[in-house]
Order: structure tokens, then C-alpha cells, then sequence
């Protein structure tokens, strides 16, 4: 399936039913743009076309210059104390971590990148546009850029600089129009290459223009002209190159067949990739291997095999009653090992908390082993998935529990940018199966569960946010059986996602009763269970509908991160806000380092809503 | 049946997935044991501070932990200048950090064998309490409220404040101004501490109308007063200099008055109650401190001082015998190690607090036998 | 489940643990039986370790006196806990109301101008939503605070405050130590007045709706608005001039109040009970006679029964809170009644002889060495402002997306015709297009004014005495705060619920019935 030839509207699928519906057809159904206006009567029209428009424009105008020009005087003002900001990035964004160790970040970051670029490279996404538009974009960030130089307060030197780079970008359009053909110039040129050249080109400015090295040394804050630090330089390049590389790497991937099933699975890694990056990677773990050896691995071979060995019998159809009642004992013995462990009751049988999940789990999918019933391809994949959720949790669990090599100052290891993040994304992963689960209550037959769940909800909704934090931090631990403690990062995390949760059901609620009752009908003609009904028919089309929504929830989850400042928490907002501004050499600096925090925040919130409306024309929704 | 059956036991276990997620999650979690890691088994993370009702005098309890963990933990601020400051890469300089450190050297001889936790003022007193640092050192004011009524006890002061305000000059205000010259002001102040309540009733006694506000955020109270949003400012007297040395602008002068503050602050470090042993050591690290301040016992001579210093001295360092040092359950060098590390009290205030401006002659803090408060007892 | 209310067969009931109704019941049970116990659990661990910090957590604080002053609202000075609490509700409210009617009128007016033709409006409309939506509300409010401390001009930088402080001496102050403008207020004239203009708005829709149906009649225009304003004004002179006329209210008012003072306590707990009851049993009636079929009455379902059940079990519950739990909620009712009618007894009593309204300008005072705003005047604090101004840009900017996709959301063919039928722009998105795109954008509306009187809770980053901060000053002071959380969550709760009914019973009204 190659090029720009196909038709419009079809749905190109590969033999495997992978959706190829993408760059190339979308190359055939953008809506060409419209012709451009010569610029005079591009003004009459947009600007002029009347007199109250011609005023509306003159005010609007005269406020917009002012604007532009209050925030470049502030911004370039000569007591701004830029430096404030500089020698102390770090800081901002991962606090205390230990310099020594600091790689460690630098990996977890190219982690992400890389599965970033993976993902990227592997779904081909990425729109198209055409080279003039792209050429237009570039002439009006010349013109503004030459604004800038007239408005900024420069002397001659600066304006002139400014007014070069912007001109150097006219003349790039200026060459579009006059140089090329119109069939070039309405080519259609992938869009994601060209942001990750504009991204390496801004990488590549470390490497040219002359920052200054920002430095704290011997307790003293110091300054060396001229280019970033070495570190810096070498860091940031190489995760523009892991970005690339993992990107390239997925593009020449995504037609095999290997591609396609690591597509497949990317979710999963998506999901687990939070995980390992905190707790392995950043938190370096320091294993006994002896343990491991004794203890962890045996004890994880143990849960697979004989679990794996029950759940593959269970799964076999035409069990019966017998395979529910082995079901519920299964269940009863995982709540047994929770409830004897929470009152203290077994010293007979002490179990680390690991096993106890596992028994858990075990029942969990003994429950479901009928709706995996069928020929044994199927029941041994079952057994398999089985297999991988215990290795996962295993490993995790071996890792949490050993002590790390970190000589960590602080309650955490993450602080500032990290804790945010962090924060953020804990809240959206553990919200969302909450959310779920719910909606599916509130929207339940059963009275008391809807009853239940209604009130958390309303509740939750009802109140704001800085009380719940409020409530988690403070209070919570009072609650808290004896000799049971949750560290500040857990319980911040507990309180949003449980705020989050609440706005995710009702969000999901929405999507579950746009689905029609036929559907409920037909799946219960064809015979399917409960389980199977929600999971495969249902649910689905409720998270279609649902996503726009849900993707506003979590760009507001993220935002709302910033509340983490008023309890006491170390995050982006309090190391800006507090720390920076009460070290001796910065005293009362706070202007910079806010408007470095707006920044950040403001260029993550941006893409993200760029993104769900990318991904709404993309499903198709919005339009009635 | 089955699907509301399995739906429910779904939500169960995704509840408690993810509390024993959270539960296992604190980095609190001691190294995985063969045995019982049953949670709600010994008690781990509590130090001296006895969770029951029963007043017992343990003798050992935090001191121990505290070997077996290699490291003490203490409580700072990290964001009150000159006490507890983070500095860009990280490291938290300042009174009550040298402090910590000197505690380290007490207890382990290596003053970097200590563990800074930032605390905010919301959780500072739970961390005590429930035994999350072994010592609090967050310039915490000693009150008879905080010491019997939240579980803690505290040590001997390390600065002695008090409340003060600040005004401009230009506006009339002298050191000699009081209570009187704030009428019809505004007043800013930070939350959430005894200062509120001290200004509202200062300046209920004196008849004076004000109106108070007050806000979290330190930085921008300060800021409102140089811009002119707030008239007077109050905290105590160790913020207001700081400030003053730092943030006044060219031409105009800040006066601290009254002279007299209007409240005793004495800031010093707060530990577990009950913990008798634990609570001499920090008493006796910074009474050495102290001492050494008196008998001009410095990092520089300590060594010489140890050789040739007078009885007192020498018991003190450990130079004749240990038996000061090792009742308390340390080494007889212990304090020894302090000092060479860290300094005497003159030593750490210097470093930290004359630069901000604050002195230490004629004020509180200054010698006993010159005026001042600072003053130990003796080591025999 | 088996049908047949006329049938005699014997059912075969499956075995009790197969039984779907029996499981379904069981279920339940034991899930809220475990719920229960597990919040007992909890809150008896709670109470055992504050014991054991020797913490007292009791709710005294709020009669108790906790020597706070509050910086702004209607009382700076409170006695108790309670009252404090009270001040940063109203504080509170007052950001709430005037934020969501300021809020919802920039947001039209920046969600109409990103729809505009004009390019330059439209480009700054759209800057403006993309900036503001994507930065936290909390890193807003902070640099707007500290922007305005630093950019507003301060008394200081007058040589004559008093006549120099503009922009309009005498009637309009903006200092960083607040904006000051005139304030109109309630005089002791008003209810009388306010009696003249509620008989001027009874005969006004009179008139309107008479007006109204001979435009529909007979055509052509007959200002029904405009002429029911000029009633309504016409009884405001009227009113302004002769309104002690009414004073004769006060007496009968009072004597009102103190025959409802004289009601005994235990005949309101009786008259309640026997409200809820009747309710209950009303209720219960309505819901049997619409399971009635002609063929008799349909079987009851077990969730049927749960509801009867739960009505029933409603109306005891009413009756156990009552005469149990909190008795004195009956004396509290009958002596708030009778304090009611007194107060409004109070203002129609015949001292109350001057004008309806009064006007204050705002003045500047120096009691000691500092200039200041007086009390004369609305004198807005710059705490109140940046905390408002932020508050209502950041909600703004979302109710300008919901406007734009409301009226995008209308269909094309609306403004077509509506220019067909030679409306010009103004008109018809004033009566054609706004009014459906209203009911598109209510449900997410009333979703963002909940969210701006929640967000108004983060004025406890700067400092404004809102009913957070004030709890959480009361907390510091008292040493506890677990038993504040509860009054500020139930405030909360309280304002949201509201809201949230009063927009629900708004978009049942402009619903379109759906097939």
C-alpha cells in the first residue's frame, strides 16, 4: 500500500486488520486550502470591511502593541534576575536528586522519549501540510519576530539581530512563492519530521549560542560566558537523538510483523513504563542477590506454575458449579490472607505482602476463567496472561522493597518537575480504572451500589480540591491502623486520584448512555457473560464517546497538580514559588522563576488539548 | 449473579491494589525480610515517641534506631533563610542544619552522616510525632502549649527571638515606636504562627485599630511592604533583618522596633517526649556548643585546646576520660568531633546569620557573661 | 423472574445460592454492610489515636473564642470560631456571585469576538483563551498578585493623597492597597420601597402580557418591554417619594413574630413528623398506583420494594433525627422564624423615615501615620482583586470555549435564514442564535460555575480570608484540624447541590423533548 493514491473516504486496512486509515488517505481528503488573498485585500476583508470594524481593529491593535511591549520590557528589563532561574534549573526540576547520580534522570527521560518515538514511528501518525503553509507559518513568525525588535527594549545591536532573524524567515516564504512551482509548493509534506528538525535545531543552539554556564559552586552562585555546560549539552542532544532514533527505528518497524504486534502491545508498555522508570531506574534498588535468588524467584515460579496450572483447569468448558465454587474458595482465601494480616490474628502465617496480592490475583482470575473458556490456544494464552501479571508484579514488588542507593536527603526522591509529573501520572492511571468501575456503579440496576457510588460522587464533586488535599494530608494518618504509614507522595496521590476519579465517572457515565440498549440486547442474544458484555461490547463504545472529555480531565489533572504547593509539598510550583526566592544570594526572586513554571506548564497543557482535538477529528466525534 | 459478583469483587480488589500499593510504596519500607512483614507487627518506624497511653521512660530507644540506621534524620525547613536554606544544587545550609550536623557528629563522628528533611508547617510536628526525623530543627518556637499538649519536648534554645516590626522611616516610625504609632495601618504578617495572634492582641491592649493580613507566602508579604500595599511589617526579628540587610532599597531605612519585642520567641530543636537519653544527647551537643563558645574553644585550636585546654575543657572533649560522653551512650570523642567539624556556637552563627546581618552583640544571643542569654551548664 | 399474578403452578425456585434475587440482595448487603463497617473501623481508629497524641478533636472551637483577626469582610474581629467561619463564608460568596455574573459576561463577550470576522479581535480572543487555559489557576492568581502589588501605585507616591489619588479623585481609588469606588446601599427606606416596586412588577407583567398578545394580534411594535420598564419605573418615583406609607407593616409583623416565638418545641417536632410520614406514605401511594395496569396490579419487583422500604425507612429516620438525635433542631427552627419576622418587623417600623437608598463615596483617611481607604465606599482589597481578577479571566476563557461550541453547534441553516429574513448580525444572534445555542452550552456552564466557586478556595495561597483560609488560620490556632474540614466541606457541598439545581431545572425547561 504505497503512496499518495487511494481513495478518499476507504479504510485501508492491512491482512492482519491493522488500520493503515492515516497519512496517505488523509493526504486525499485534507481540505485544500483556500487560495491566498493578496495581502490588500486580505486587510479590507478581515480588518476593514467596516467602519466599526475598522475601529474595532484600530483598538485592538493599539492593545495588542501595548501588550506585547509591556511583556518585552518586563521580560528583558536589565534587573531581571534571570540568573536566579538558571543556576538553579536543576533544582526546579528534579530538586534534590544526587548530582553524582544524575544520569539516572537523564536515562529515564530518553525512556520515555524513546517509547514516544516509538509509538510515533510505529502508528505512522502525523499530519500532512502543504509546503506553502508551512512556508506562511514561517513568514508570520518572521513579521512578529520583527515586531519584537521594534517594540523589545533594545539598544540598536539587539533590534538589528532580531530584525535579521526575522527577515531570513520572510525571505524563506518570499523564495516559496516566487521560486517554486505551484506543484511543489502545494506538496504535501509530513509534518512530524519537520517538528523533530525544528526541535534539533533548537537543541542545536546549545551547542552555538552563548547562554552562559550558571553554576553553584562552593555555596556560591557563579557565571561563565559562553555556551551551556557540557552536561547540558551533551544530555539534551542525546535525547533528541534517542527521540529520532526511536522514531526511525519505529517508522522502518511498523510493516512487519514484529511492528505490529509491538503496536499492539504498546498500551501495556505504556502503562508499565511509569512504573520501572520511578521505582527502578530512579530509585536504583540495591539487590541482594542472595534474596532474589532464595526467596523472590522461587516464590514467583511457585505462583506462576501452580496458579497457572489451576486457571488453565478452570478454564475448561463445561466445568460448572464446581469451577465457581473452586472460584469463590480461591477468592475467600485471598480476602482470608488480608483481613488475618490487617487485625494481626495469624502469626502462624506470615506472608509478605506480595503473596498476598498474588492469592488475590488468583482468585480475581479464577473468577473470570469461564469467559476465557474455549479450545486450548485460548486457555493457554490465559494461563500466559496470568504468568506475565505475576512476573510484573513480582519484579515490582522485589524492587519496591529493597533499599536504594540513593543517599536521599528528602521524603522523596523526586521533587520539583519530577513530583509533579509524577503526581500526575499516578492520578491518571490509578483514577481511570476508579472511574470506570465508578460509572459502571452509578449506572448499575442494583440500588445500593448506585446509591453508594452516586453519593462518593456527588460528594467529591461538590467540594474543592485544596480540602480533600487538605483532608489526605493532614488527617489522613490518624486513620490509619496502627504500625501502617503511607508516605506524603502516597497520600497526595491517593487524595487526587480519588478527586479524579469522581470526575472521570461522570464523564464516562455520559459515554455509557449514549450506548444504545440494542447493544446490551444483542450481546445477551449471543450469550455472552456479564464480564464479556462490559469488557468487549459496551465499554468500548462508552470510551469512544467519553474520550474528548476524558482527555480534558487529564490536561485538568495535570494543571491541578499545582495544588501540591499549598500542602506543603515539594513540587515545580513551591521550589519556584518558596525555595528559589529564600536562598541568600536570590532574595525575593520570584517573577522569573513563576513565568519559567507558567512556561513549562503552559507548552505540556498546550500540546496535550492540540492533541485531543487531533484525536477528535480523528474519531470522528464532534461533529452532529 | 456472576457478573455483579465479579464486579464488585473488581472494585474490592482494585481497592486494594491500590492501598497495598500505597502501602508498600513508602520508601519507609524496611529491607524485605524472610520473616513476618506484617504491617501491623513491631511498629518500625516509631522512635521513642510511644503511641499508647502509658508514660514510660525508655531509655534507648531513638539512640539505638539511630546507630542501626547509620544516619540521624532531622527536620528543617529548607526554605527560611539563614536557618534552613536549599541552596541550587540541592543542599540545605543554615543555623539548623549545622546544627543537625552537629548532632551527627555527636552521635557517629561524620557530620555528614545525617539525613535533612524538608518539612512544611503543616506536617513538621506529625513528623516528630510519629517518628519520622529523630529531632526537629525548624526554628520552632518553644511554647508551653507545643510542649505538653503535641507529644514533644524541647531542647535548650539556639537563638533567642522575639517578635518585632518594621516600618519606614520616612513614615514616622523610630525604634522607639509602639503599639500607638499603628493606628489605622495595615499590617502584614505570615500565617498560621503565633505572630497573628500576638500583633491582634498587642494591638487590642494598646486601642489600636488595625487591620491584619496575613498570607502563606512569606516572599510576597515582604513584597507588598516594598511596594507600599502593606504599611508595618511583623515576624520575628531574625526574618525582619535578614530582609532589611537584603531587600531595602537605595534611600530608604527600615526601622525595627520596638526594641523590646513584643514576644518571646526561643527557637531550639524539639524531639519525642519520653526519651531521656535521646534528649540529653541533643541537649549536650548544643550546651558543647555553647560552652566551647565560652571557653573560646574553636575548630581551629580544638586540637590544641584538647592538649592543654583547662579541666572543663578537657572533660568536655573527652581529653581525660569519657565518662561525660559515654553515659549518654556516646563516644568520648563525641564532642570533640562537633566542634572540629562544626564549630562553636559562635562559629555557627557566624557563618549563617552575619551575613544577613544579624549580630550577635547586644542582642539576646549574645554571651551570658556579656549581656546576654547563651549560657550552659557546666560539664562535670 | 417469574410473572403470573394468576397463576397457581407451582414455581420452581432454584436453590438459594443460585436464586438471582436472593444473590442479588445478599450482594448488596454485604457489600454495604462491609462499606459501613469499614468507615466504623476507620473512625474508631481515629478517635484512638487522637487520644493517644492527647489531641482533642471536638467541634468547641465554634463557640469558643480563638483570637484571630480576619483581614477583610463583615467582621474583622469575631468572637468564636463560628462566627469567624461565617465571615469567610459570606467572604466566600461574595467572590462567588460577583465572579460568576462577571465571569459569565466576559466569556460571552470573548467567545462571540473569537467567532468574529475580524481577524485581529478574533486573533486576540483566541491568544487570550489558549494562554489562560493552559496555565494552573494557582500559578495565575500568584503572579497576577504580585503584578499588581508591584505595578498599581501606592499612597506613598502622592504628595497629597487625599487629592491626588486617581483615577477619579472622589470617585474612583485604584492604589495597590485596593480599589475604592462608590457604593450604593440599602438605606432604611428600602423594604418599604422595595413593597412600591413588587406591586410595580405584579402590574408590570400585567401590562407586558397585554401588550405582548396585542403585538401578536394585531402586529406592528407595542414596546411590551419598555413599557412594563416604564411601569416599574413610574412606581419607583411614586414609591421614592411616598414609601412610609407602608410602615404600618411593622407592627402586625412583629406581633407575628412573637406568637411564632411562643410556639412550643414539641408541637414543630410533631408537625414534621407527621410531614415526613405523610410524605413518605404519599410517596408510597403515588408509586403503587403507577405500577396499576388495568389487569390489576403488576407484580412488585425487589427493587420496588426496596424503594417502599427506603421511603418508609426515610420517613423514621426524619422522625429519629427529630425527636433523637437533635431535638433542639425544632427550637432553633421556631426561634429563627421568629427572628426572621422580627428583623423584617424592624425595618418597616415607623422610625424608618429615610431615603430607600443611599449613596457612598469612597474617602481616604489618615488616623495615624498612613493613608488609607475609609470605610465610606466599596473598598475592594488587592487580595479580593487578584484573587477575583484571576478567578474570572481563567473561567472566562473556558465559558468562552463552551459559548463558541454552543454557537457553533447551531445549525448553519439558522443564521441563513435568519439573514434571509433581513436580521442584521447583532439581531439575530441575539434572538436566533444565542437562545439555541443556550441550551447546547447550559450542562457544561453549570459545570464551570461550580468550578469557579470552588476555585475560589485557592485564595488561601495569597492570603485572601476566604472560608478555607479562615479554617485553616482557626486549625493553626486550636492545634486540630480534623474537625473544621467537615463545616467547610458541607459549605461546599451546600453551594454546589445549589447551583447544580437551579442549572438542572434550568435545562429541563429548555430541553427538547426527545422521541
Amino acid at each position: 500500500m504505497a503512496g499518495g493514491e487511494q481513495y478518499s473516504g476507504v479504510h485501508v486496512l492491512d491482512p492482519e486488520g491493522v488500520d493503515y486509515t492515516g497519512a496517505e488517505v488523509e493526504a486525499t481528503t485534507v481540505k485544500p486550502d483556500d487560495p491566498p488573498m493578496p495581502p490588500v485585500q486580505w486587510m479590507k476583508t478581515n480588518l476593514f470591511s467596516s467602519v466599526a470594524n475598522s475601529i474595532l481593529t484600530v483598538v485592538s491593535g493599539l492593545f495588542a502593541l501595548w501588550a506585547i511591549r509591556g511583556i518585552l520590557g518586563f521580560i528583558f528589563d536589565p534587573e531581571r534576575r534571570w540568573e536566579a532561574l538558571a543556576t538553579n534549573m536543576r533544582l526546579l526540576l528534579v530538586k534534590s536528586y544526587p548530582f553524582d547520580q544524575m544520569i539516572r534522570v537523564w536515562v529515564s527521560f530518553a525512556i520515555l522519549l524513546g517509547l514516544t518515538g516509538l509509538a510515533l514511528g510505529l502508528s505512522r501518525s502525523g499530519a500532512l501540510a502543504p509546503v506553502s503553509r508551512i512556508a506562511s507559518t514561517a513568514r508570520n513568525v518572521g513579521l512578529f519576530l520583527i515586531l519584537v525588535g521594534f517594540l523589545g527594549p533594545f539598544e540598536l545591536g539587539g533590534r538589528i539581530r532580531w530584525w535579521i532573524a526575522g527577515a531570513v524567515l520572510v525571505a524563506v516564504w518570499f523564495g516559496v512563492w516566487r521560486i517554486m512551482g505551484d506543484k511543489a509548493r502545494f506538496k504535501m509534506v509530513p509534518m512530524l519530521p519537520f517538528t523533530l528538525v525544528l526541535l534539533g535545531i533548537l537543541v542545536g543552539t546549545l551547542w552555538v549560542f552563548p547562554y552562559g554556564d550558571y553554576r553553584f559552586v562552593d555555596n556560591n552562585p557563579t557565571f561563565e560566558a559562553g555556551t551551556v555546560a557540557m552536561t547540558s549539552k551533551i544530555g539534551w542532544s542525546s535525547m533528541w537523538l534517542t527521540l529520532v532514533g526511536a522514531w526511525a527505528v519505529g517508522v522502518a518497524m511498523s510493516r512487519s510483523s514484529f511492528g505490529v504486534g509491538l503496536r499492539k502491545s504498546m498500551p501495556l508498555i505504556w502503562l508499565v513504563a511509569p512504573f520501572f522508570v520511578t521505582w527502578v531506574v530512579m530509585r536504583d534498588p540495591d539487590l541482594d542477590w542472595d534474596h532474589v535468588l532464595s526467596t523472590d524467584i522461587p516464590m514467583f515460579l511457585g505462583f506462576a506454575a501452580i496458579g497457572g496450572v489451576i486457571l488453565f483447569f478452570l478454564s475448561k468448558p463445561g466445568l460448572g458449579e464446581a469451577g465457581r465454587l473452586i472460584a469463590i474458595a480461591l477468592v475467600v482465601l485471598g480476602l482470608a490472607t488480608w483481613v488475618f494480616a490487617f487485625f494481626g490474628w495469624a502469626p502462624l502465617w506470615p506472608m509478605l505482602q506480595k503473596a498476598r496480592l498474588s492469592f488475590l490475583l488468583l482468585g480475581i482470575f479464577a473468577l473470570a476463567a469461564p469467559t476465557f473458556a474455549g479450545e486450548t490456544a485460548k486457555r493457554l494464552r490465559f494461563a500466559g496472561g496470568w504468568v506475565g501479571a505475576m512476573a510484573l508484579l513480582h519484579y515490582f514488588a522485589t524492587m519496591i522493597n529493597t533499599t536504594s542507593t540513593l543517599e536521599i536527603a528528602e521524603p522523596s526522591f523526586l521533587g520539583g518537575a519530577t513530583l509533579s509529573l509524577f503526581v500526575a501520572t499516578m492520578t491518571m492511571i490509578f483514577s481511570f480504572p476508579l472511574g470506570v468501575l465508578l460509572a459502571l456503579g452509578r449506572t448499575s440496576k442494583l440500588p445500593i451500589f448506585r446509591v453508594l457510588c452516586t453519593t462518593f460522587i456527588e460528594v467529591v464533586r461538590g467540594v474543592p480540591l485544596i480540602s480533600i488535599l487538605f483532608f489526605f494530608v493532614i488527617g489522613f494518618s490518624l486513620f490509619l491502623p496502627q504500625g501502617m504509614s503511607m508516605s506524603q507522595v502516597a497520600q497526595i496521590c491517593l487524595g487526587y486520584s480519588l478527586f479524579s476519579a469522581a470526575y472521570l465517572a461522570e464523564n464516562v457515565r455520559g459515554g455509557l448512555q449514549s450506548v444504545r440498549r440494542g447493544q446490551f440486547e444483542a450481546a445477551d442474544a449471543l450469550g455472552l457473560t456479564g464480564l464479556q458484555r462490559t469488557g468487549l461490547i459496551v465499554l468500548p463504545q462508552a470510551l469512544r464517546v467519553s474520550i474528548p472529555p476524558l482527555v480534558g480531565q487529564l490536561i485538568a489533572t495535570y494543571k491541578e497538580t499545582s495544588l501540591i504547593y499549598i500542602v506543603g509539598g515539594f513540587d515545580l510550583l513551591t521550589v519556584a514559588n518558596r525555595v528559589i526566592s529564600n536562598q541568600s544570594d536570590f532574595l525575593g526572586a520570584k517573577m522569573e522563576p513563576l513565568i519559567f513554571v507558567s512556561f513549562l506548564y503552559w507548552v505540556v497543557a498546550f500540546s496535550m488539548s492540540k492533541y485531543s482535538q487531533t484525536l477528535e477529528r480523528k474519531l470522528g466525534l464532534g461533529t452532529r | 449473579m456472576t457478573s455483579t459478583l465479579k464486579r464488585l469483587l473488581a472494585l474490592l480488589a482494585v481497592f486494594s491494589l491500590v492501598i497495598a500499593a500505597c502501602g508498600s510504596d513508602s520508601g519507609d519500607d524496611s529491607a524485605d525480610g524472610e520473616s513476618t512483614e506484617d504491617n501491623t507487627a513491631d511498629d518500625s518506624d516509631s522512635s521513642g515517641a510511644d503511641d499508647s497511653d502509658t508514660v514510660e521512660l525508655t531509655q534507648g530507644g531513638t539512640l539505638d534506631e539511630v546507630l542501626a540506621r547509620g544516619k540521624v534524620n532531622c527536620g528543617v525547613s529548607g526554605q527560611a533563610v539563614a536557618f534552613s536554606q536549599t541552596q541550587a544544587d540541592g543542599s540545605i545550609t543554615g543555623l539548623d542544619a549545622d546544627f543537625c550536623r552537629a548532632v551527627a557528629a555527636a552521635v557517629f563522628g561524620d557530620a555528614e552522616a545525617v539525613e535533612l528533611k524538608p518539612l512544611s508547617a503543616t506536617d513538621r510536628f506529625t513528623a516528630v510525632q510519629t517518628g519520622e526525623v529523630d529531632v526537629l530543627m525548624r526554628n520552632t518556637t518553644w511554647t508551653q502549649s507545643r510542649d505538653t499538649e503535641v507529644g514533644m519536648d524541647f531542647g535548650p534554645t539556639t537563638y533567642y527571638d522575639g517578635q518585632q516590626m518594621m516600618a519606614r522611616e520616612s513614615d514616622g516610625f523610630s525604634a522607639d515606636s509602639g503599639f500607638a504609632d499603628l493606628e489605622g495601618s495595615i499590617v502584614c504578617t505570615n500565617a498560621g504562627t503565633t505572630t497573628e495572634k500576638n500583633i491582634s492582641e498587642g494591638a487590642a491592649a494598646a486601642g489600636v485599630e488595625i487591620t491584619l493580613n496575613t498570607s502563606d507566602d512569606w516572599d510576597a508579604v515582604v513584597q507588598t511592604f516594598i511596594d507600599g500595599a502593606c504599611d508595618v511589617l511583623t515576624t520575628d526579628g531574625s526574618g525582619l533583618v535578614g530582609r532589611k540587610a537584603t531587600q531595602q532599597p537605595d534611600g530608604e531605612n527600615w526601622v525595627i522596633f520596638p526594641a523590646q519585642p513584643i514576644s518571646k520567641e526561643p527557637l531550639g530543636p524539639t524531639y519525642g517526649q519520653n526519651d531521656s537519653q535521646w534528649a540529653d544527647i541533643i541537649n549536650w551537643t548544643v550546651y558543647a556548643t555553647i560552652i566551647a563558645d565560652e571557653k573560646g574553644v574553636t575548630s581551629a585550636n580544638v586540637d590544641d585546646m584538647l592538649a592543654n585546654g583547662d579541666d572543663e575543657v578537657k572533660r568536655l572533649l573527652g581529653g581525660a576520660d569519657d565518662e561525660l560522653q559515654s553515659g549518654m551512650g556516646l563516644s568520648g570523642d563525641a564532642f570533640y568531633q562537633v566542634i572540629k567539624q562544626m564549630g562553636n556556637y559562635d562559629e555557627i552563627f557566624a557563618r549563617h546569620l552575619n551575613e544577613v546581618g544579624i549580630k550577635r552583640e547586644g542582642s539576646a544571643n549574645a554571651r551570658w557573661n556579656e549581656g546576654g542569654l547563651i549560657y550552659a551548664p557546666p560539664a562535670r | 423472574m417469574t410473572t403470573g399474578s394468576l397463576a397457581t403452578t407451582q414455581q420452581q425456585r432454584p436453590p438459594f445460592y443460585r436464586d438471582a434475587v436472593v444473590l442479588k440482595w445478599a450482594v448488596q448487603l454485604a457489600v454495604l454492610a462491609a462499606v459501613i463497617a469499614a468507615f466504623w473501623f476507620s473512625a474508631s481508629v481515629g478517635l484512638q489515636s487522637l487520644d493517644d497524641k492527647g489531641i482533642d478533636a471536638d467541634f468547641d472551637y465554634i463557640t469558643e473564642s480563638v483570637g484571630i483577626q480576619i483581614a477583610e469582610g463583615i467582621d474583622t474581629k469575631p468572637n468564636n470560631g463560628g462566627r469567624a467561619l461565617w465571615v469567610g463564608m459570606v467572604n466566600t460568596l461574595r467572590m462567588s456571585a460577583a465572579g460568576l455574573i462577571l465571569a459569565t459576561m466576559l466569556g460571552v463577550l470573548i467567545g462571540v469576538s473569537r467567532l468574529s470576522s475580524n481577524w485581529m479581535v478574533s486573533k486576540l480572543a483566541s491568544t487570550f483563551i489558549e494562554t489562560v487555559r493552559n496555565i494552573p489557576l494557582l500559578v495565575q492568581i500568584i503572579i497576577i498578585f504580585t503584578v499588581f502589588t508591584v505595578i498599581l501605585p501606592g499612597f506613598r507616591d502622592f504628595e497629597d493623597p487625599f487629592n491626588e489619588v486617581g483615577p477619579i479623585n472622589g470617585w474612583l481609588h485604584i492604589t495597590n492597597k485596593g480599589v475604592a469606588m462608590p457604593r450604593p446601599h440599602i438605606a432604611d427606606g428600602f423594604y418599604q420601597w422595595a413593597i412600591w416596586l413588587l406591586i410595580g412588577a405584579i402590574i408590570a407583567r400585567f401590562v407586558y402580557k397585554n401588550r405582548a398578545n396585542a403585538r401578536d394580534e394585531h402586529g406592528g411594535e407595542t414596546y411590551p418591554g419598555w413599557i412594563a420598564l416604564g411601569v416599574i419605573a413610574i412606581f419607583a418615583v411614586i414609591g421614592w417619594l411616598a414609601h412610609t406609607v407602608f410602615s404600618f407593616l411593622g407592627a402586625p409583623i412583629q406581633t407575628l413574630s412573637d406568637l411564632i416565638g411562643r410556639v412550643p418545641q414539641a408541637a414543630v417536632q410533631i408537625a414534621l413528623t407527621v410531614v415526613a410520614f405523610a410524605a413518605a406514605a404519599r410517596w408510597i401511594q403515588n408509586f403503587f398506583a403507577q405500577r396499576r395496569t388495568p389487569g390489576g396490579s403488576a407484580r412488585l419487583t425487589d427493587d420496588d420494594w426496596f424503594r417502599v422500604i427506603f421511603a418508609g425507612l426515610g420517613a423514621v429516620l426524619a422522625a429519629g433525627v427529630l425527636w433523637v438525635l437533635w431535638p433542639g433542631l425544632s427550637s432553633w427552627i421556631v426561634n429563627s422564624t421568629s427572628d426572621l419576622f422580627r428583623v423584617i418587623g424592624d425595618k418597616f417600623s415607623a422610625e424608618r423615615t429615610g431615603a430607600p437608598l443611599g449613596f457612598q463615596r469612597p474617602d481616604i483617611v489618615q488616623p495615624g501615620n498612613f493613608a488609607n481607604n475609609g470605610v465610606q465606599g466599596l473598598v475592594l482589597t488587592t487580595w479580593f482583586t487578584a484573587l477575583f481578577f484571576g478567578v474570572v479571566m481563567y473561567t472566562s476563557a473556558f465559558i468562552a470555549e463552551i459559548v463558541r461550541g454552543g454557537i457553533l453547534a447551531v445549525p448553519k441553516g439558522q443564521s441563513e435564514a435568519a439573514a434571509a429574513m433581513g436580521l442584521s448580525r447583532m439581531q439575530s444572534l441575539r434572538k436566533v442564535i444565542l437562545p439555541q445555542a443556550l441550551r447546547v452550552s447550559l450542562p457544561p456552564l453549570g459545570n464551570q460555575y461550580l468550578n469557579l466557586v470552588k476555585n475560589t478556595s485557592l485564595g488561601v495561597a495569597i492570603g485572601y480570608a476566604d472560608l478555607v483560609t479562615v479554617g485553616s488560620t482557626i486549625g493553626n490556632q486550636k492545634g486540630q484540624f480534623l474537625t473544621v474540614f467537615p463545616v467547610i466541606m458541607a459549605f461546599y457541598l451546600t453551594c454546589s447541590l445549589s447551583i447544580s439545581a437551579v442549572v438542572n431545572y434550568f435545562n429541563r425547561r429548555l430541553a427538547i423533548v426527545e422521541r
